[in-house]
């Protein structure tokens, strides 16, 4: 008999953020996407601590909402000042994923099969379950080891929900819906706990709302399906013991199956709204009525069919490992120290990869220290590579950068994901192969990150607005170079007409927009005759430019949706020494601005 | 052009676009006229995209601002360049509407190649309301028109520039100019020296124009927002389709000047084809058809011969003297004005109805006449009622007379499609309604484009009342969870302020029919209707009320389909055979019931104002009920005639005459004018009123308002008064009973014919309750009540009504004998499978025609032999339709849900199951009873029923938690209604409507009710805007209050609302309760 552990981790994206940056735990935190249509919208929220005024009432913000829709239902319910103290940040899908792997590495403390949620093949993953068959004893029984699980992640600013059951989907329901479950648990159900848990169960309730509320104070209990705040105190774990599926399970919904939500419906009007009422119904009449999901997730759920847990990273990867015979202080573990003992470990972790035309897109780090948890460095590569030398360096550059524990007492470096190395056609007589100077582009890019961070290594792409700022973007330069969809449009500063089906025209003038874009105007001095005409002389950077050609006045005005309405007259000037200048006139203010120079 | 004329300053502005090119201009016409006329512009034209809609409105803003406006439009050809038209004559105008129209009426055609190669300049609505045209069509019709080519069009086809403008100016000659338009794009002089490179090449003259789309530059982000709606997207989303500016507006002609002074000519050209073009709307001739008139006589002739023989028919004892000389007299009128056309148009029209059977009834203030009574077009007596003819026909005014006639409403279309048939397609159409922004489109379709998300979209929708305006659009926003202080909320709200009146689209008119004698197609352009078969004219009835077009009003009416249905059902049942006139007259036990306000269901008197007028109006006779019809009218009741008339009935107060002239007016109202004639006529006789000018007075105050004509009329009204010796204040209550009639007054002819469709319907009540109730549920939707209620009063009259069934129902409605009782018992009322929500007609149909080749054995039998579909089979099933099939409703639902093999897929085993269809259907359901599903428990089932059919015959939702109810302290309604005034007490009820009249000043009226009754609660706007909005819009509600008794009426007055609070711990709760509420606020 197995026994499965899962550990929910509600709104991953935010406990992520707010784990790595536990100064906006004051501060409500969104965390926003782009959607398909250009719209911010949100993804995850949450307000850690409010203030006391604040805590009492509880904005309605789920995910999907825009974020200037969320921002109007915050100041409604919390007041204008809380919109402005958000903090808005980006979905980082690969970082969500890859901390989530990290934490998943984490739990192998409780067993060596850990496996990302269900929910990981959707994307944006939230659970980690972990085969705990056997090995609870190790931790003084069942209860004792999921309080164990939830107070540890909590040490560590995690809030989790820890359900132990037979089976995956049943331990997974358990997780998501614990209050229920505890709450509905067979009067016998007790003896059951009392059993594999020696009675630790009683004392659990008590003994657990202090130890994670004071790592995260809240003032708010909320339901699990609201989104706004995931730290309350109720019970955060429950034990469903052995065979106990059908008894502790029966009033979930037949969401907590995760069945479709069409299935869900027409089971409801029938009646059929828990999983103990969708159990008395025999499967050959529930096969004829329903796609084959139904029947295969309660067979799922009561163990007759197996499910096996996918580790995610993979056991069979491999990974180096060296452990110094006495503790090693690390201020005279010389960098060259360092490189020659990665390489070592490197090239073992490569050995087995490379006769199979493997490459290493992802590696793991970990320095152990004497009593600190290891020190863990991530790298993620844009394109799969084989190079003992490269990975060496990237993993330096990193070090460098990283705080050691004092004293090291082992060093392994371990393959997290690996992907197909692209293979070419070599060439006779080139120096330098064309294909070549990709293979350095995401060199450098590899470098670049590992040395400034992820999310630093950007590049411009054009966007089709008519308010110059905002008609490019800076993008992060995600995944392997070369695999990226093509790119949006080149001419992207065309601004359509409307009306007569004509695409505009922008572009065709000789470039209306400099080559050179100031990231925000900067203010001048103008001479201009006519109150509302072109400029005649004007000081930049301590000099005298006289205008002896002008092109223009472009007037943009725009952006209303977005903030104050954008009112400006553009021109373009040529001055008497040959310089090519972008001014506008801000018809708000009728004050003078150089956005930007040609060539 | 020609001879250059002197030039002169000033400047006309021939492009613009008003929002009658829907969601693309972002001003009213009458905003761009009259911001033109501000700008001293010397004209200004109104060219919407292929539509005249917006420039009736623009023709009257005009006529007040004094401007010229220019008639115009833009056509966008399939195979050449779009041009800007523009009418220089009357010809000119023929050939634009016959344009419009033979485009619009090609625009099922599928685009044209280069329009598809457009990629996103295509929007996506562009092909609805496209006009199809040609170059060739175009250069046929193209007499009297002038024509501008946009010249920035041709800027990105530079390399086909010049071939476009030859190809134009080929078929168009020196009636093309080129419109050299800029925009501040920031290449404005290159696009000007290539406007005057392209008139050099081509000698094209050129003029300037603005493609204006707004009157003023803060319409700009309107504009934007509107170009969102149309693509459906978010502004976000679509910002690379937005212009980069808000230049397209009206301008100063000096800042014109200076902005094409690289274009000498261009702005004083633009005067010129202004002075070309004289042409006004006030020049159109509107000519009614002829009539079909046997060969050899007159209209008039064949008019005054109908009539007498009708008389003659109507009066067969003889024709009394009032009566003849009446029609002497309307028949003499009628000749002077030449309107014997109109007459015999209508009269044609009913003599098919009746011919086909179809029930109809004529009312409106021109069938208040002998000859429409002696024509069988109304059944109104005039020998009954004083008939002021004058009131409706006016000599002063060439202004229409209006007749409109009522049909059943299922079989309307029988008659509109006679009407198209004799008039021709190209003769007749009907009149549009624009359907203009409200706040709730307005907010909904705003908040979209602003990115607000769609569920919160539609909760704003949802806490939005239809009474509010604008001022509370704040209160709404921050109800719904939006700040309106924040700048998405500050944003939505100015938006939504200036888009709340915009035209949105051309409806259909209720059933106005416009019909000419020359082309139609000549006077405005047809277009066809959403609906097959109907085309559409694209003016309104406003539009040809200022224009003194004719319309004849074929209304639907869906009492009149209950009638018939109801007469047929007595007949079916062995009763004698009845017509509207055989119904015995002056039935006391009918005007008892009605006394009683027992008229649910009752035509007109049904309403909650109306029932609580009856029991203190007490009507005994035929005159009381056209009374009674009329009073409780908006005009009446805010013109405040009601409570006088009631005192003078009850006695209370006595009546007092001016003068003897005002007594034989108000004589049989008791001194309160009740009837638009009765206002009419007063005028007349005691401010010295022609009866034309008595018109004129109302219809000044009536639909077109304009602040001075008022006045005037004011003026000399009172004047009038004073100067025959009457006192100030009865001046001043005429003055005000008159405005009040302006909109909402009946005549009494009108009320007269809707008085006799009240009786008829009382006396169906009163002795066929069954055959009556099944014909209302025959008939929906129509009336104030919802099947629900007209179930409940129809048991509470005795009536057995039986649930729908597929082995019983027909579509409809029907009565059926119950076994048990004896011949002599009341049938029962069947209901039909109409009631199943979600089940289509044609599904419904084939399930009764299948089932006379015998009964169906099992579900499985049912689906195979109807083809039914698995949501259909499960739409029937959940309404409890298959309970004769299956052991109970869940079994049934869940028979449906079976994977049945497709129909047809194996033909094998369908011959294998024929042969033995007893056989598999019992071990189908044998199979089926092993199923342990969870038995419904009663309130799932009547929750079940709500949903499903909108109606539950087992019991009421509120019994199943009387007991909390109890707790709580809440009585029933009936405990509630039996207690003395002034007491306190607690309801609690599903709310069946909630009802907030224009006349109440905020007072809101709520009918409630539970298993005991229904009461109606009065809320004060205090009251309901301290309540939240899901309380508003609660489907149960809990009211504290006070009882109001006023004689046989009793009112809860309302002191606190609330929501019923559903309580987690205790198992019974209506949560899937759907709302049944009927909003008429």
């Amino acid at each position: 008999m197995s026994r499965i552990m899962t550990i929910w981790l509600p709104r991953w994206p935010v406990q992520r953020l707010l784990q790595e940056q536990p100064e906006l735990r004051p501060l409500p935190v969104f965390i926003c996407r782009q959607n398909r249509r250009g719209l911010m919208t949100v993804t995850s929220w949450a307000w850690a601590a409010p203030p006391q005024a604040a805590a009492l009432k509880r904005p309605d913000i789920r995910s999907g909402l825009s974020l200037a829709e969320a921002m109007a239902v915050l100041a409604a319910a919390c007041g204008p000042r809380a919109c402005r103290l958000a903090h808005v940040a980006n979905e980082d899908r690969v970082g969500d994923h890859q901390s989530l792997e990290t934490v998943a590495r984490w739990c192998r403390r409780f067993s060596p099969l850990v496996a990302l949620g269900p929910e990981a093949e959707a994307g944006g993953s939230d659970s980690l379950q972990v085969d705990v068959s056997g090995t609870a004893d190790f931790f003084g029984g069942e209860t004792s080891l999921a309080r164990t699980a939830v107070w540890t992640l909590a040490a560590r600013g995690f809030h989790a929900r820890v359900a132990i059951a037979d089976t995956p989907v049943a331990s997974w329901a358990a997780a998501r819906h614990s209050e229920q479950v505890r709450a509905a648990r067979p009067a016998s159900g007790q003896a059951a706990v009392s059993q594999t848990a020696s009675g630790q169960a009683a004392v659990s309730q008590t003994a657990f709302g202090q130890a994670a509320v004071s790592q995260t104070a809240s003032g708010q209990a909320t339901t699990e399906e609201s989104h706004g705040h995931w730290l309350h105190r109720r019970q955060r774990w429950v034990v469903v013991p052995p065979g106990g599926q059908r008894q502790w399970l029966a009033s979930l919904p037949l969401s907590a199956l995760r069945l479709p939500a069409g299935t869900c419906q027409a089971l409801a009007d029938v009646g059929v709204k828990s999983i103990g009422r969708l159990l008395r119904i025999s499967r050959a009449s529930l096969q004829q009525r329903f796609e084959p999901v139904v029947t295969l997730q309660l067979a799922r759920l009561l163990g007759e069919t197996a499910e096996p847990l996918v580790s995610p990273s993979g056991e069979e990867l491999p990974r180096a490992s060296h452990a110094f015979e006495t503790p090693v202080f690390s201020g005279e573990f010389s960098e060259a120290d360092f490189g020659h003992l990665l390489t070592d470990l490197v090239a073992g972790c490569l050995r087995p990869l490379t006769p199979a035309g493997w490459g290493v897109s992802s590696l793991q780090m970990r320095v152990a220290g004497e009593c600190h948890r290891p020190t863990v460095i991530d790298v993620g590569l844009f394109r799969p590579a084989a190079e003992v030398k490269h990975l060496v360096d990237l993993l330096l550059l990193r070090l460098s950068r990283t705080r050691l524990p004092r004293e090291i007492l082992a060093v392994t470096v371990e393959v997290v994901a690996v992907a197909m190395l692209t293979c070419r056609q070599q060439l006779l007589f080139a120096d330098e192969q064309p294909a070549a100077s990709t293979e350095k582009v995401s060199g450098l890019l590899d470098r670049l990150a590992c040395r400034l961070g992820r999310g630093a290594v950007v590049e411009p792409r054009p966007l089709a607005d008519a308010q110059p700022e905002s008609a490019w973007a800076a993008v992060p330069i995600a995944g392997a170079v070369g695999l990226r969809q093509p790119r949006v449009r080149s001419a992207g500063l065309a601004i359509g007409r409307q009306g007569y089906g004509g695409q505009g025209r922008w572009g065709g003038v000789g470039g209306s927009r400099p080559t050179c874009l100031f990231p925000r105007p900067q203010p001048l001095e103008v001479l201009a005759i006519a109150p509302e005409g072109p400029p005649v002389r004007f000081r930049w950077r301590g000099q005298e430019h006289w205008v002896d050609r002008i092109r223009g006045p472009e007037r943009i005005e725009t952006a209303w949706w977005r903030g104050p309405t954008l009112r400006r007259d553009y021109y373009i000037v040529e001055t008497d020494t040959g310089g090519r200048f972008w001014l506008f006139r801000g018809l708000r203010r009728q004050s003078w601005f150089l956005h930007g120079t040609f060539g | 052009m020609g001879i250059r004329t002197p030039l002169r300053d000033g400047y006309a502005e021939l492009h613009c676009t008003s929002n009658f090119s829907f969601l693309q201009g972002a001003s009213h016409p009458e905003e761009l006229v009259a911001q033109a006329a501000l700008l001293g512009y010397a004209a200004v034209a109104i060219t919407d995209r292929a539509s005249l809609s917006g420039i009736v409105r623009a023709h009257a803003a005009a006529k007040d601002a004094g401007i010229k406006l220019i008639v115009g439009a833009v056509v966008e050809p399939d195979d050449a360049a779009p041009l800007v038209l523009w009418v220089t004559n009357q010809i000119g105008y023929a050939n634009l509407c016959r344009l419009l129209t033979a485009g619009l009426m090609k625009q099922d055609l599928p685009p044209p190649a280069w329009h598809r190669s457009g990629g996103a300049a295509l929007q996506p609505d562009d092909r609805a309301g496209r006009c199809r045209l040609t170059a060739d069509e175009l250069a046929d019709h193209s007499e009297g028109l002038l024509a501008g080519l946009p010249l920035a069009w041709l800027l990105d086809r530079e390399d086909r520039a010049v071939e476009a403008i030859e190809n134009w100016r080929d078929r168009l000659g020196g009636q093309l100019v080129g419109l050299a338009e800029v925009a501040r794009e920031g290449d404005d002089q290159e696009r000007l020296a290539f406007y005057a490179q392209l008139g050099r090449q081509t000698g094209l003259p050129l003029v300037a124009a603005g493609d204006v789309r707004y009157h003023e530059r803060s319409r700009q982000p309107l504009h934007d927002a509107l170009a969102a709606v149309r693509c459906g997207d978010t502004i976000e989303a679509i910002r690379d389709r937005l212009l980069s500016n808000g230049e397209r507006h009206l301008h100063e002609v000096s800042c014109l000047t200076e902005k094409f002074a690289a274009l000498p000519g261009a702005v004083a050209r633009t005067l010129e084809i202004a002075d070309r073009c004289q042409f006004s709307l006030d020049e159109l001739q509107y000519e009614y058809p002829d009539a079909i008139v046997p060969a050899g006589t007159t209209p008039a002739a064949y008019l005054r011969d109908l009539s007498w023989k009708g008389a003659r028919q109507r009066y067969p004892g003889g024709v009394p003297a009032k009566v003849s000389d009446l029609l002497e007299h309307e028949l003499g009128l009628v000749a002077e004005l030449g309107y014997e056309a109109y007459f015999l148009t209508v009269f044609d029209m009913v003599r098919f109805a009746r011919r086909r059977g179809i029930l109809c009834q004529g009312r409106g203030s021109a069938a208040n006449s002998a000859i429409c009574y002696c024509l069988g077009i109304t059944s109104v007596d005039p020998a009954r009622m004083s008939v002021l003819f004058e009131r409706f026909v006016s000599r002063e005014r060439q202004e229409a007379p209006d007749i409109d006639v009522d049909f059943e409403h299922q079989r309307r279309e029988e008659v509109l499609q006679y009407l198209y048939a004799t008039y021709g397609r190209m003769r007749a159409a009907m009149t549009a309604e624009v359907i203009c922004y409200r706040l709730r489109s307005a907010v909904r379709d705003l908040a979209k484009v602003l990115g607000v998300s769609l569920d919160r979209v539609d909760r704003l929708a949802r806490v939005l009342d239809a009474g509010d305006g604008l001022e509370q659009l704040p209160v709404r926003l921050a109800e719904a969870g939006l700040d309106p202080e924040s700048e998405a909320g500050s944003r939505l709200v100015t938006l939504v302020g200036q888009l709340v009146g915009f035209p949105r689209h051309l409806g259909q008119h209720v059933g106005g029919m416009v019909m000419t004698r020359g082309d139609l197609c000549e006077l405005v352009p047809i277009q066809p209707a959403s609906m097959d078969g109907r085309t559409v004219i694209q003016w309104d009835k406003n539009d040809l009320d200022e224009l003194g077009i004719l319309k004849v009003d074929c209304l639907a009416l869906g009492m009149l389909s209950a009638i018939r249905r109801a007469f047929a059902l007595v007949e079916q049942a062995g009763g004698p055979r009845l017509t509207l006139a055989t119904v015995p007259a002056e039935d006391s036990a009918v005007y008892e019931m009605i006394s009683q306000a027992d008229t649910v269901g009752v035509f007109q008197i049904e309403s909650r104002a109306q029932r609580s007028m009856l029991p203190r109006l007490k009507p005994a006779c035929f005159y009381d009920l056209v009374i009674e019809v009329a009073i409780v009218r908006p005009g009446p009741i805010q013109g405040d005639m009601v409570h006088p008339y009631l005192r003078r009935r009850e006695g209370d107060e006595p009546v007092h005459y001016p003068n003897q002239a005002i007594r034989e007016v108000l004589e049989k109202t008791l001194g309160v004018p009740l009837f638009q004639e009765q206002a009419m006529r007063l005028a007349v006789v005691a401010a010295g009123f022609t009866p034309g000018e008595a018109d004129q007075l109302r219809r000044a105050m009536g639909a077109w308002r304009r602040p001075g004509v008022i006045d005037a009329f004011h003026r000399r009204l009172i004047d009038g008064m004073l100067a025959r010796g009457l006192s100030a204040t009865f001046a001043e209550q005429v003055f005000r009973q008159l405005k009040g009639f302006g909109e909402y007054g009946f005549p009494e002819s009108h009320a007269a014919s809707f008085a006799l469709l009240v009786y008829v319907s009382a006396w169906l009540k009163r002795h066929h309750p069954a055959a009556f109730t099944a014909s209302l549920l025959g008939s929906q939707p129509m009336g104030f009540y919802a099947p629900a209620q007209l179930v409940r009063d129809a048991r509470e009259h005795g009536v057995a009504i039986l649930p729908a069934c597929v082995q019983r129902s027909g579509w409809h409605a029907s009565l059926e004998r119950t076994q048990t009782a004896d011949e002599g018992a009341a049938p029962a009322v069947r209901l039909g499978l109409e009631q199943v929500h979600g089940l289509g007609e044609a599904v419904g149909r084939r399930i009764v025609e299948v089932r006379q080749a015998g009964p169906y054995a099992s579900m499985a039998d049912l689906v195979r032999r109807c083809r039914l579909a698995r949501d259909e089979v499960s739409h029937l099933a959940r309404a409890g339709a298959c309970k004769a099939l299956a052991s109970n409703r869940r079994q049934a639902v869940w028979e449906s849900l079976r994977q049945l093999p497709a129909p047809g897929s194996m033909p094998l085993f369908e011959q294998i199951e024929k042969s033995q269809p007893q056989e598999r259907t019992h071990q189908a359901r044998d199979e089926a009873r092993d199923e342990e599903l969870p038995l419904a428990t009663p309130l799932e089932e009547v929750l079940d029923d709500y949903q499903t059919g909108g109606l539950s015959l087992t019991a009421h939702p509120l019994e199943f938690v009387r007991s909390r109810l109890a707790e709580q302290g809440a009585v029933t309604a009936a405990v509630a209604t039996a207690l003395p005034e002034g007491r306190r007490v607690k309801v609690a009820g599903l709310v069946l409507s909630r009802q907030r009249p224009a006349t109440a000043s905020g007072t809101l009226f709520l009918s409630i009710e539970d298993e005991s009754g229904g009461v109606n609660v009065v809320v004060r706007p205090v009251v309901w805007e301290r309540c939240g909005p899901q309380d508003r819009r609660a489907t149960v509600i809990v009211v504290e209050g006070r009882v109001q008794r006023r004689g046989a009426v009793v009112h809860l007055l309302a002191t606190r609302l609330a929501g019923w609070q559903e309580s987690s711990r205790r198992p019974p709760d209506l949560a899937g309760l759907p709302c049944m509420s009927r909003d008429f606020c």
